[in-house]
Formats: C-alpha cells, sequence, structure tokens
C-alpha cells in the first residue's frame, strides 16, 4: 500500500516536472499590454493613440526591425505616455530600448522650463525590455505600470 | 533500356506483357527526363534573379501577367514624387509650358481675407500695405535670381516659382488635404498635437516648449542622428507653406521682443523657402476655468497677443489665422471638454481646427 502511495506521489511529481519544463512562455502581446497600461494607470491627461509614422517624430528608431508598435500619447499637458514595441531581433529591440531612454532626457528638457511638475513622472518612467518587446510607460503610478508588464509577461 | 523485346517463341499473353512494361518503362523515362529539364530551367531562373536582384514575386508576376501592370504602377507613382528632368532648351521642339498649373485651388468658395479688412484707427488699410505687385519687383525667376535646376522638389502643388506675395492680401479659399503635402509646421505643444492627432500631412516642427527666442537652437527635430533645430533642419526651397503657431509660451514677456524675433524668424524662413506662403496662426483661446485661475495664461492676453499677431501678419505680408474663432464658445473661452489642462485641445476635437485650415487656404493661380 505504501509502495503505491510512493508511486503514485513519484509519477504526479514527475508529470508536474515535465510538463513545466515543457510549458513555454506565452510571447508578450504589445497591443494588449499597450491597452492595459493605458486602461489600468489613472494619468492626468487623456492619452490618444498614434501610429508608428507618426511616431517616428518623437523617438528615433533608426534601422530597428520592428514588428509590432502601439503608442498612447498625452494631448501635450502632460509627458504621460505609453509605448510597447516588437522587434525581430535582441539588436532591434536594444535599439528601441535606448530610443525609449532618448525620449526621457530630451522629455526631461522640454518639460523642466515648461511644466516642472512633470520632471517627478518623468524620472520615475519605466522603461522595460521583456525578451524582443520594449515598453515605456510614464505616469504617475510606475508601480502599478511596472505589475502590468510584468504580468503580461508571464 | 526499355527491357528485352518481345520474341518469336512467346505466348501473346507474354508479348503483350512485355510490350506494357516497355511502354510504362518508356513513359517513365519521358517523365523523369521533363522533370530534369524542368529543375534545372527553375534553377536557371532563380540565379538570374538573384543576379538581377529580383525576387520570386516578380518571377510569379511575370508568370501571371501582372509584371507589366506592376511595373507601370510604380512608374506612375515615381514621376507623381520625382521631379521630371527639364529638356534642354531647343527652338525647334515644341515642349509647351515648362510651368506646372497650381493644384488645389478652391471651388469658387472663398472667405474674405480679415488681414485685407483695415480697421479705424488710422492704420494703414492692407491694400495700401500690400501694394500692386510692382512693387515687389519680382515677376520671374530670372528677377528675382533663383536658380531653379537645382534643389527644387517637384509635388503636387508646386509651381516652378511664384511669388507668395503676389497681389497680397488674397482672399482664403476651400483646399483638400493634398495642398498641405508641401507645407511646413513650426511651432509649441499645441501644433504638436494638432500634427499627431489631425491626420493632417505635412512636415511638423513642432515640440513642448518650443519658444520663439530659441528657434535656432532649441533641438526639436527629430533626424537619424538625434534632435536639432530647426535651423539646422530646413531644407532649402521643400515647402511652399509655413504655418507658424507660437506665442503661448512666450505670453508674460516682452511684447516687443516676441514681435521682433517673429519677425526674424519670417525673414529667415523666406530666405529658406523663397516659395512659401506664411501664415501665422492665432493663439488658441484657453478655458473659462484656466482663464480666470491663471494670470498670464488667459484670455484677456490671448485675445491682446492676438491682436499684435494680425498686425505683424499685415506688416510681413503674411496671413492671420484666427483658430480660435472656431473653437471659441460664445463666451470666447475654450469649451472646458475640450481641454483637460485649460490649454491643450484633446486628440477628439482637432478636427476643428483641420477644416479651418482647410477653408482658409491662399491659392496662387
Amino acid at each position: 500500500m505504501k509502495r503505491n502511495i510512493v508511486r503514485g506521489l513519484t509519477a504526479v511529481l514527475a508529470l508536474l516536472f515535465i510538463t513545466g519544463c515543457g510549458v513555454k512562455k506565452a510571447d508578450i502581446e504589445p497591443g494588449a499590454l499597450a491597452d492595459a497600461l493605458k486602461d489600468g494607470i489613472a494619468y492626468k491627461d487623456e492619452l490618444a493613440p498614434i501610429d508608428k509614422e507618426l511616431a517616428g517624430r518623437f523617438y528615433s528608431f533608426g534601422d530597428a526591425d520592428i514588428e509590432e508598435a502601439y503608442f498612447y500619447e498625452s494631448s501635450g499637458a502632460t509627458a504621460e505616455e505609453v509605448a510597447v514595441v516588437k522587434c525581430a531581433s535582441d539588436d532591434g529591440a536594444k535599439t528601441v530600448e535606448e530610443a525609449f531612454n532618448r525620449r526621457i532626457e530630451e522629455q526631461k528638457e522640454s518639460f523642466k522650463d515648461y511644466v516642472p511638475a512633470e520632471l517627478d513622472k518623468l524620472n520615475s518612467a519605466v522603461v522595460m525590455r521583456k525578451g524582443k518587446c520594449v515598453i515605456l510607460s510614464v505616469s504617475d503610478e510606475p508601480d502599478k505600470a511596472g505589475k502590468i508588464i510584468n504580468s503580461a509577461a508571464k | 533500356m526499355l527491357g528485352p523485346a518481345p520474341s518469336g517463341d512467346m505466348t501473346e499473353e507474354e508479348r503483350a506483357l512485355i510490350e506494357r512494361r516497355r511502354l510504362v518503362r518508356l513513359v517513365s523515362v519521358v517523365l523523369v527526363l521533363l522533370c530534369t529539364v524542368f529543375l534545372a530551367v527553375m534553377a536557371g531562373c532563380m540565379i538570374a534573379l538573384w543576379d538581377t536582384g529580383k525576387s520570386s514575386n516578380d518571377l510569379f508576376a511575370v508568370i501571371n501577367g501582372t509584371y507589366v501592370y506592376a511595373r507601370t504602377q510604380d512608374e506612375l507613382e515615381r514621376r507623381v514624387t520625382e521631379p521630371e528632368e527639364t529638356p534642354a532648351e531647343d527652338p525647334s521642339e515644341d515642349e509647351g509650358s515648362s510651368q506646372e498649373e497650381p493644384e488645389g485651388e478652391g471651388d469658387g468658395l472663398s472667405v474674405v481675407n480679415e488681414v485685407a479688412a483695415g480697421d479705424g484707427d488710422g492704420e494703414k488699410p492692407a491694400e495700401e500695405i500690400a501694394g500692386d505687385n510692382s512693387e515687389s519687383g519680382i515677376a520671374s525667376v530670372e528677377d528675382a535670381g533663383y536658380n531653379t535646376e537645382a534643389g527644387l522638389i517637384s509635388g503636387p502643388n508646386i509651381n516652378v516659382y511664384v511669388d507668395p506675395n503676389v497681389n497680397y492680401p488674397l482672399p482664403f479659399s476651400e483646399v483638400d488635404e493634398s495642398y498641405f503635402e508641401d507645407a511646413l509646421f513650426i511651432g509649441d505643444s499645441r501644433l504638436q498635437g494638432f500634427g499627431m492627432y489631425s491626420g493632417m500631412p505635412g512636415t511638423f516642427y513642432a515640440a513642448t516648449g518650443f519658444q520663439l527666442s530659441r528657434y535656432d537652437s532649441m533641438e526639436v527635430v527629430v533626424t537619424d542622428s538625434g534632435k536639432v533645430p530647426i535651423t539646422q533642419a530646413m531644407p532649402y526651397d521643400s515647402f511652399t507653406k509655413i504655418y507658424i503657431k507660437v506665442g503661448l509660451n512666450e505670453m508674460g514677456g516682452n511684447e516687443n521682443a516676441f514681435l521682433s524675433k517673429y519677425a526674424e524668424l519670417i525673414t529667415w524662413l523666406r530666405e529658406c523657402e523663397p516659395r512659401a506662403i506664411i501664415y501665422i496662426h492665432g493663439l488658441l483661446p484657453v478655458t473659462a476655468s484656466k482663464s480666470s485661475s491663471d494670470k498670464v495664461h488667459n484670455n484677456t492676453n490671448v485675445n491682446a497677443r492676438n491682436e499684435s499677431l494680425k498686425k505683424l501678419a499685415m506688416e510681413q505680408r503674411a496671413y492671420y489665422l484666427d483658430v480660435g474663432s472656431a473653437l471659441a464658445g460664445a463666451d470666447g473661452s475654450l469649451p472646458a471638454e475640450m481641454a483637460a489642462d485649460g490649454i491643450h485641445l484633446k486628440a477628439q476635437y482637432m478636427d476643428i481646427w483641420k477644416q479651418y485650415l482647410l477653408s482658409h487656404a491662399i491659392v496662387i493661380e
């Protein structure tokens, strides 16, 4: 009896181990993540979507091999924004990450005399790279943004 | 290769069987030969495609007959976007007019230019300021001394050369979006928002916090090598309309210095873009709530600045755009629902601004 129980538990553990190793991490859905960041955080401004071509006015993506990109920008009243970009390669993702960091610095320069209160958001801006997906979130709730991103990456 | 031939001492059945087998072998050999030839041809085609830089899609397009059509479409697009080379002058050839007719003419609907209205306080009416065409002294490319051979970019609305100040002030006309394809927009965050959400074509050199006093040093234009000031990004003779919207970020400062800098910007823009009509955007109103709580950014100051901009437009032979009139409510303020912070227009209201520009355009014939 005892032996059967041990065998049974061993089999269950082995099964769990095998299936656990075999489960592939789901890829981040960039569009869904962008929507989650836009809807899940309280913004002072109204964020509206813009396409990748228009976003080129703000971000120097260079020759990054972008597969999908989603952007939500403010009316200009604040520095709030959301950007989720998925690249085909790690090098492309690195280029986009650098572009996001540059964007934050440029925004700091723009807002420091314009609306200095926005500097707090920019100083706590979230830039994350999850595989080939790069995310930028500027808001009053950086911790919440981080949680949303990490949940999407599970 | 086909096997032994039927011999005389075989039965009919054996003879038939052998014939059948010979036939099957013959068919098999032929099929193998055909496949080999086909594969050789495909391999040759792929090598040729690779060598000439074409793709397999081009091969399939040739096969299904769409290749010629696609190349024709490409050529048509190229001719629209790239300049036609001016043929060498030859008196024996009849080339017709070398000037392209401007497009984007109004459909008969025109609005009296507000700039043309003189007011009653002794200022010169616009006609006196504008004078007749001969005052400008520029009626042709030769007079202007502009080189038409180098640097000109053709487009659907670009003339070879037309003085943008000819017959100033002209009445406004209604145009379509194609009018703005060779337009440049320079300005602050509100104009940047307009560029993002209006769907208006054109080039935008607009940025948050843009200040007129730093137009030659503030880095606002994104390039492959980073952001640069507009003075470093401006191509020569590429725009036939320039829309300027500044003034809100400069409120509270020295009015004369602001106007002087504005005139300086216009002068510089005219040197870079000799064919460009200059438009001066009036400031948009702010909401009543913002106006009553802000000592600087309120509608009294906005209206005062707009009066200064109207006069500047007349002096500079530019066209003043009273965009605020299309947005303001009955009390002269921006409706509260249009701006979260009382100043910056929300995305869904940009179309009102856009429609104003579409119905207030200068078309030089």
